[in-house]
């Protein structure tokens, strides 16, 4: 009777073990990585908790093959690294589908938006292009493709650009007076002039739209990257998202 | 009129009444020599003529008058020569800083000095590289340099090897006998006897007893001073 | 799996714009900080040591302060808290490099107060008694002859500090200040490598490093007094202030 329960037991054991050792195949736990700064996609409540939309996504998302999301935090431009050193098994973070990124991981799209010139209510500075940001102030995430585009314009025209750890510390320059301007996205000042009312303005909208993908390793494509894809097309089919986007005040369209 | 006169000085170190009411002149050319037991005062009385120490009750006069910087010389125990400055300076150091004297008048009177004490050829030399005995006759130097009315000394030779005492001494003997005012704490009683005008004994903050050397070993009247006498033959 | 090392990130990074001048900023960030802190925190351990209540108090309350906050908050606080108190401070004559400055100085201050009051007290007693006895008003006796024998036995902790001060600048960048380290991590974010760019910036600071190490080896050789150079003297010493908590 014990060598039956033992055997039992280790058979059990073993299948355990199988199940969690095979790599990207119904993993219990998904690790995924993001830079909390960045409201209302992630940010942190002050206890620490990371909250916002991505995360309610990666829940939800882990979901559909029955596993659970783990968050993990690192800072805006370790995260690909991040990725690539096996730290987690994705990475959600408002982060843009880009050729270089998708030269080093796979990508899954899962929402449009646009970028946006924040200024301070009432637009004081009267801008309403980025090359009249010509002499001003500018503050931007550091790490970012926001940094690079205004690297680049400011070798053209010429302002002052300050680079800061979270995107909220960015934003939070124009709400002290001493960025004229900060360069981030629809959904970071839709949560923005929420939190402060009345005090910030969008000077001006880039025509052209991004995308925030889900990357994981290019390894794991066959695997969670099809778990993954299958899972925001189905969270996209039965309004998971659109009611995400609603929650956080995001524009639902984004998600279509 | 004397020179250093102290009126019942009196000094508190917190509980304990180190100075009680002593009164003490020297003249001109005198050399008085103080003894006693340690704890009697004379450390405290000498720094207090100097104007190291300001006393709780009484005071201290030269010539009548407040002293001034540097006009009271003090040669102490452990030298105090000043570590960041060759022998040289050191001596300068009081002409320069305290009397505003150009450098080159200073290094002349204080390369005589030096000669005077016999030490002119370690000049450039730091306290570190000098004896003990070589260090203390620069400090007697430095002192002497700014030509004060009076030099105290409080137990010169105690910090020096024994071989090294006599060379200091020569030096104290050699400048009481120009008549320099001198008042110096010693256990050295052959130097008492051979220069000191008068010796003074100390005990417990009060002077004891005063006499010209002779009658003061020979023939002391106090019992405390026969019974510290005899503990230092 | 070993990447193998990009050696030509590696010198493009190391002989590139942005490090060449982070590493300027860096230099010259500690270099001011220093000299600043070194004057507040001389003022500040003359006041420790002063025979006035009213003085002990001043220092002690401005040590206990400015150790006990992180220099991450106070960069924080001059940068995101002042301009809330004076606009004046969010104007651009306010720049990243003069609010570090402050807060680094500051902080450092607080720091270098204990090293010098340990190297004020070190000194031998007596050898300001002996100014005294001289006439030396107590300005010429610090001038002259304390201070430079307090100079001598602080100079290895200051040495320290200055190393210590060197890294703290990095914290800089979280105010926008673009220095070193800034430069690295841009780099590092552009293109998704961290060995090359980072052991660039490695360099860099071992550089500046090294040179400090020369000019405190001369400082000290100056400041023995000894007409034979050359020969190790028994100094004493007084030991490093920890930097683990900071």
């Amino acid at each position: 009777m014990r060598r039956i329960a033992i055997a039992l037991v280790g058979a059990a054991v073993a299948v355990a073990v199988l199940a969690a050792g095979a790599s990207g195949r119904a993993a219990a736990t998904f690790k995924w990585c993001t830079d909390p700064t960045f409201p209302p996609m992630e940010y942190t409540t002050t206890s620490g908790k990371i909250v916002g939309f991505d995360a309610d996504m990666a829940v939800a998302l882990a979901k559909t093959w029955g596993g659970t999301a783990v968050a993990s935090k690192t800072a805006f431009p370790g995260l690909i690294p991040a990725l690539n050193a096996k730290k987690c098994d994705a990475v959600i973070s408002g982060i843009f589908i880009t050729p270089d990124r998708t030269k080093q991981a796979g990508v899954v799209s899962y929402m449009h938006t646009h970028r946006v010139l924040i200024v301070k209510a009432g637009n004081p500075k009267s801008i309403h292009s980025p090359n009249q940001l010509k002499g001003l102030v500018v503050a931007v995430q550091t790490g970012t493709k926001y940094e690079e585009y205004l690297k680049a314009l400011k070798a053209k025209i010429g302002f002052t650009l300050q680079s800061y750890p979270g995107d909220n510390d960015a934003v939070a320059q124009v709400l002290l007076g001493r960025a004229d301007a900060v360069l981030t996205q629809d959904t970071s000042f839709a949560f923005q002039a929420k939190a402060h009312p009345g005090k910030i303005a969008v000077g001006f909208t880039f025509a052209a739209s991004d995308q925030f993908g889900i990357y994981y390793r290019k390894a794991d494509a066959a695997a969670l990257g099809q778990q993954i894809k299958d899972g925001v097309a189905r969270l996209r089919v039965i309004g998971t998202l659109a009611k995400l986007a609603a929650k956080y005040k995001i524009p639902v369209n984004t998600v279509k | 009129m004397s020179v250093l006169r102290a009126y019942d000085l009196t000094k508190w170190y917190g509980d304990l009444e180190v100075l009680r009411g002593v009164t003490f002149e020297v003249e001109p050319g005198e050399v008085k020599v103080i003894i006693g037991p340690s704890g009697s005062g004379k450390s405290t009385l000498l720094r207090c003529l100097a104007r190291l120490e300001e006393p709780d009750r009484g005071e201290v006069s030269l010539e009548g008058r407040q002293p001034g910087p540097g006009e009271v010389g003090m040669v102490f125990q452990r030298f105090n020569l000043f570590q960041n400055m060759t022998a040289l300076q050191n001596v300068m150091c009081g002409l320069v800083e305290v009397q505003r004297q150009p450098k080159e008048a200073a290094r002349a009177a204080a390369l005589e000095f030096l000669d005077r004490v016999g030490v002119a050829d370690k000049a450039s030399q730091y306290p570190d590289e000098l004896s003990g005995g070589q260090q203390q006759r620069v400090a007697i130097a430095r002192a002497l340099v700014m030509k004060p009315k009076a030099m105290l000394f409080d137990e010169p030779t105690s910090a020096l090897d024994v071989e090294l005492v006599r060379e200091v001494l020569d030096v104290m003997e050699s400048l009481a006998r120009e008549k320099t005012t001198m008042v110096v704490v010693t256990h050295e009683m052959r130097f008492a006897q051979n220069v000191a005008s008068s010796v003074l004994m100390m005990d417990e903050g009060r002077i004891v007893e005063e006499a010209p050397p002779d009658a003061f070993f020979s023939a002391p009247k106090e019992d405390r001073t026969r019974r510290f006498l005899a503990l230092v033959e | 799996m070993v990447a193998s090392f990009d050696s030509h990130l590696f010198w493009s990074a190391l002989t590139s714009g942005p490090y060449w001048r982070g590493a300027l900023t860096a230099l010259e960030l500690t270099a001011v900080s220093l000299g600043t802190a070194l004057l507040i925190g001389f003022f500040v351990a003359l006041g420790a040591l002063s025979r006035r209540r009213s003085a002990r108090s001043a220092s002690w309350i401005y040590n206990w302060l400015f150790r006990a906050t992180p220099t991450l908050l106070q960069l924080y606080f001059v940068w995101d808290v002042l301009p809330t108190l004076w606009s004046g401070f969010a104007q651009s004559w306010f720049t990243p490099f003069m609010a570090a400055w402050i807060a680094l100085s500051l902080n450092e201050a607080a720091y270098l107060s204990e090293i010098i009051r340990s190297g004020l007290m070190s000194v031998d007693p007596g050898q300001e008694l002996a100014g005294r006895a001289l006439g030396m008003s107590d300005r010429r006796i610090l001038q002259r002859i304390i201070v430079p024998q307090a100079i001598r036995i602080a100079i290895p902790p200051i040495g320290n500090e200055f190393i210590t001060l060197l890294k703290l600048t990095s914290l800089a960048s979280i105010i926008s200040l673009h220095e070193l380290l800034t430069a690295a991590n841009q780099l590092t974010a552009a293109r998704f490598q961290y060995t090359e760019p980072l052991l660039a910036a490695l360099v860099y600071y071992l550089v500046i490093v090294s040179i400090l190490m020369v000019v405190q080896a001369r400082l000290e050789r100056r400041f023995t007094w000894t007409s034979r150079r050359g020969r190790g003297l028994a100094a004493r010493t007084i030991p490093a202030i920890s930097h683990d908590a900071r």
